[in-house]
């Protein structure tokens, strides 16, 4: 596909150049002849000649321009071929030695897409009373940051369990890092830990400004995130959060106040 | 799919821009004129590639695609928009693409507005033009490519340097490239004098607009680099005789010295040599610049690129290219346009003592700035260069010139004599000496007062050169050319950058204690005292702060915000001083390094007095200014040509 395109720019830059060399070129771009022309001008302009004379010099002067016209206006066609080659031929050809084609191709299928596909079309059929299946939704779901469709899922999972508390208490637990990742976090120094803390707390904020409204309304996340910066004594960063959280939940006054309630936040 | 076909259009410039390297100067030389004309189409379509995979560059970084490297490591998805885009340039890679950019942009602006040229002298310009674009798009591809990948692409990228996270310094590249590319225009043009053997009034002409473009854009990037030097590094220096900014100020001063040898050609067909050995010796200056920036051959705050072997490359092209100039000067140099006797005592004199210093002064610049590394290569011994030489070089020389920059323009352009201007030299020599009593008085130097002086000489005398060519009266003011204004700014712009200068270099003062909140410095009559200290955390670094109040016998005069920043993504740490800038003295404070004392004991302050501080930046704001006014004179503008419509011949008329 890629190789389409650069085909197109290759010929749109040898069709931009061609007429240079196969084209016509006006006669005038040539300084000595439109050195001529505007002698002959003058010439016609001028008045102490008389008409024989006017007409011999205007004679003489078009031979000239006949005699360069053709030697320097004559097409250019090994120019013009060397040219278009070396444009199309090294062209492609650098690129073949130095560029990375394959980059472009579409990326491989998503294989945690392929299992949301299936699970869910699953869900909607045969398995829709399947407490273990809705849990496996509801863990993919959060891994993949949709949180809210995650807590419906979950709540799904409970209802149709006969030990709906375990599956409550992890519907409520933080999204974050798995096991191995957590293994993996004890065993980095603090700085490191620091700093992914601050990336995955940044990167929650990021989410949550840049999702539209629907997704973006998680009292949880938004509680998690509010929660987080207190800890980390980022208070100016908070502020904006919570503006910002204020102003999306700005009809449902009583969520937004719960949301602070429950990340321990409080107005200085 | 898109950094592809970036990279393609790369290698597709490339290839166009050998070819109107090549194609039309043999034209020129056969006189085949398919072949000249060639260049003019070949630099647009150059101009449209490079603009082409520019965008696409720049979309890359918007849409934070980390599949190319130079987005994974100079930008992240939380960087603001604004960033986002200068991030493009604010790195190795990306700025050469600028560069290249530029170049080719400058090209099609030569083909276009250029129609009036003789195709022949176009035609050999573009080849050049031509043959630059190909050496640095070589390096660029093969050495740089800005469009190289990234697999496995990472889920973030690297950040920008928060010291480059700035609006000052995100404007200042594309300003200073325009200036340094701009002068590549006037190098073209030259050489392809050159080559036609003629180098005279009317080429001169052609060439200004272009040496006034170039001038003006370098003039801002300088100031705009100063300014942000200034509030960024908070040392209270504008102007540090660093190398980086060394190598931006010597095509500077190469450049003034062919704006004004430009002028002097085109009025009086004098200074020929001067402006063709001007004209490729600022754009060779311009290369040095991005030579030095670029190897790491000299460790300062701009230093992103440390890869020896592209300093190589690039050394090797501009060697190429100057030295090739060089030589077809010193074929040719005889053939140029002769002068006749000149007279020193004239406009045209006074021109050549202002080529002549400028020279001085951009060679002892040179040898300030490049000696220290001749000597670390030849000896391996570390031997620095700073301020007080270049002060102590560069200061009688500044004089010597504002003393001739007063007089000379008021002069005839040939033989004339200073008795003829004796009135208005003597208002303006009395007005100095009133200026010199009363900074001594004020200030108590006498070195101070006495520069002073100088930029109040330099001040008087344009004003009187303005009122003897309106004649004296409103009417004749009215009627003066925008080339006149253009003059008159820049001059009164240097008497005012002088001032300040001046006023920096004698008046400033500065002290520096460790101090608990209450705790207060005593600078220049102003107490800084020291406010709550408060440390937190932000977005992506941790602070210490305090509010310094400002206050003067008693009365609040103002409170600065002071800051220490520490970002421990890139574990670096900023100053973020707090200002308060006026035309009278600027103060500011600044939280300094507190090392491992505990902060209990007091936090190390800046407190600085800084007069006059602002008027440097305003004298060279109108220099800047006044080269764009000057681009408004009708005599400066490109000449039109009559391109006439003509159909070719076929036959002669019969008898």
């Amino acid at each position: 596909m890629i190789w389409l395109w650069l085909i197109v720019l290759a010929a749109v830059c040898a069709l931009a150049l061609a007429p240079v060399f196969f084209g016509r070129i006006d006669a005038g771009e040539d300084d000595e002849i439109a050195e001529y022309f505007a002698q002959i001008d003058a010439v016609a302009a001028d008045d102490s000649l008389t008409d024989d004379a006017r007409l011999a010099a205007r004679t003489t002067l078009e031979r000239r321009i006949l005699a360069r016209q053709t030697a320097t206006t004559s097409p250019s066609p090994v120019a013009g071929v060397v040219t278009l080659a070396a444009i199309g031929l090294l062209g492609l050809g650098l690129y073949a030695a130095t560029g990375t084609p394959k980059l472009t191709e579409p990326a491989p299928a998503n294989e945690v897409d392929d299992l949301i596909r299936q699970l869910e079309q699953r869900l909607a059929t045969d398995r829709a009373d399947d407490s273990t299946g809705w849990l496996i939704y509801a863990r993919t779901l959060r891994s993949m940051g949709r949180e809210r469709e995650a807590q419906e899922a979950f709540n799904r999972a409970a209802s149709l369990s006969d030990t709906p508390a375990p599956i409550a208490a992890e519907r409520d637990r933080a999204p974050g890092p798995s096991a191995e990742d957590i293994e993996a976090a004890s065993e980095m120094s603090a700085d490191d830990r620091q700093a992914m803390i601050q990336g995955m707390v940044d990167g929650l904020s990021q989410r949550l400004a840049d999702a539209p409204p629907e997704q973006a309304k998680d009292p949880a996340a938004w509680v998690r995130l509010i929660r987080s910066r207190v800890t980390l004594n980022q208070r100016e960063q908070a502020r904006i959060e919570v503006e910002r959280m204020r102003a999306l939940f700005a009809d449902e006054p009583e969520v937004a106040a719960k949301i602070l309630t429950d990340a321990g936040w409080t107005d200085d | 799919m898109l950094p592809e076909l970036g990279h393609f259009a790369l290698l597709l410039a490339l290839i166009i821009a050998s070819l109107q390297g090549v194609l039309p100067l043999v034209g020129a030389h056969r006189g085949r004129v398919r072949w000249m004309v060639f260049a003019d189409r070949a630099a647009l379509v150059q101009a449209a590639l490079l603009i082409f995979a520019f965008c696409i560059l720049t979309i890359a970084f918007l849409r934070s695609d980390f599949s190319v490297l130079l987005t994974a490591m100079h930008s992240h998805t939380a960087k603001p928009l604004v960033y986002k885009i200068s991030g493009v340039w604010a790195n190795h890679e990306g700025s050469m693409l600028l560069w290249v950019v530029i170049l080719a942009v400058f090209g099609a602006a030569m083909s276009l507005q250029g129609r009036a040229l003789p195709l022949s002298l176009r035609a050999r310009a573009l080849g050049v033009q031509g043959l630059l674009g190909a050496g640095f798009l070589a390096f660029l591809i093969f050495t740089s490519n800005p469009f190289e990948r990234l697999v496995p692409v990472p889920a973030n990228g690297q950040g920008l340097n928060p010291l480059l996270q700035d609006p000052g310094l995100a404007i200042r590249p594309p300003l200073l490239y325009i200036g340094y590319v701009g002068f590549s225009v006037a190098f073209s043009l030259a050489v392809a004098a050159l080559i036609e053997g003629r180098v005279d009034a009317v080429w001169a002409r052609w060439l200004r607009p272009w040496v006034l473009v170039s001038w003006s854009f370098l003039t801002l990037g300088i100031t705009i680099g100063s300014i942000w030097a200034y509030y960024e590094l908070g040392w209270g220096g504008w102007w540090m005789w660093d190398p980086v900014e060394n190598v931006s100020f010597m095509p500077w001063l190469a450049g003034t010295a062919l704006l004004h040898s430009v002028l002097s050609l085109q009025q009086r067909h004098s200074l020929a040599n001067w402006t063709v050995l001007l004209a490729i010796s600022t754009f060779a200056l311009s290369m040095i610049g991005t030579f030095v920036v670029r190897s790491g051959i000299l460790i300062s705050v701009h230093s992103f690129a440390v890869d020896p072997s592209r300093g190589v490359v690039i050394l090797t092209l501009l060697l190429l290219y100057t030295g090739a100039a060089l030589a077809l000067y010193g074929l040719r140099a005889g053939q140029l346009a002769r002068t006749s006797k000149l007279s020193l005592m004239s406009r045209e004199g006074g021109l050549v003592v202002n080529n002549l210093l400028l020279a001085v002064a951009t060679a002892t610049v040179f040898l300030g700035t490049f000696y220290p590394l001749f000597v670390e290569a030849t000896s391996g011994n570390t031997i620095s260069v700073g301020a007080p030489y270049f002060d102590a070089v560069f200061a009688p020389m500044m004089i010597a010139l504002i003393a001739v920059m007063a007089v000379a323009p008021m002069l005839k352009w040939r033989d004339d004599t200073l008795s003829r201007y004796r009135k208005p030299l003597l208002v303006a020599l009395a007005a100095a000496a009133v200026i010199v009593l009363l900074t001594y008085l004020v200030g108590k130097s006498v070195l101070g007062a006495l520069a002073f002086g100088f930029a109040a000489w330099l001040a008087g005398g344009t004003l009187a050169t303005l009122a003897r060519r309106s004649q004296y009266s409103w009417a004749g003011l009215r009627r003066q050319p925008a080339g006149t204004w253009g003059f008159i700014l820049a001059h009164l712009g240097v008497a005012i950058f002088t001032a300040g200068a001046t006023a920096m270099s004698i008046g400033a003062t500065d002290d520096i204690g460790r101090l608990k909140p209450g705790e207060s410095l005593e600078v220049a009559g102003y107490t800084f005292t020291m406010g709550e200290l408060e440390r937190g955390a932000d977005a992506n670094y941790q602070y210490l702060r305090s509010d310094i109040a400002v206050t003067r016998v008693g009365a609040a005069v103002s409170t600065l915000s002071s800051e220490q920043r520490f970002y421990p993504v890139r574990n670096m740490v900023t100053s973020e001083a707090g200002f308060r800038a006026s035309l009278g003295a600027t103060l500011f404070a600044a939280i300094g390094d507190n090392g491992e004392t505990p902060l209990s004991e007091g936090v190390v302050v800046r407190a600085y007095y800084q007069p006059g501080v602002v008027w440097i930046w305003i004298g060279a704001l109108l220099m800047a200014l006044a080269g764009f006014v000057s681009m408004a004179d009708q005599r400066v503008r490109m000449p039109k040509r009559e391109r006439r419509r003509v159909t070719a011949i076929t036959a002669l008329p019969a008898q």
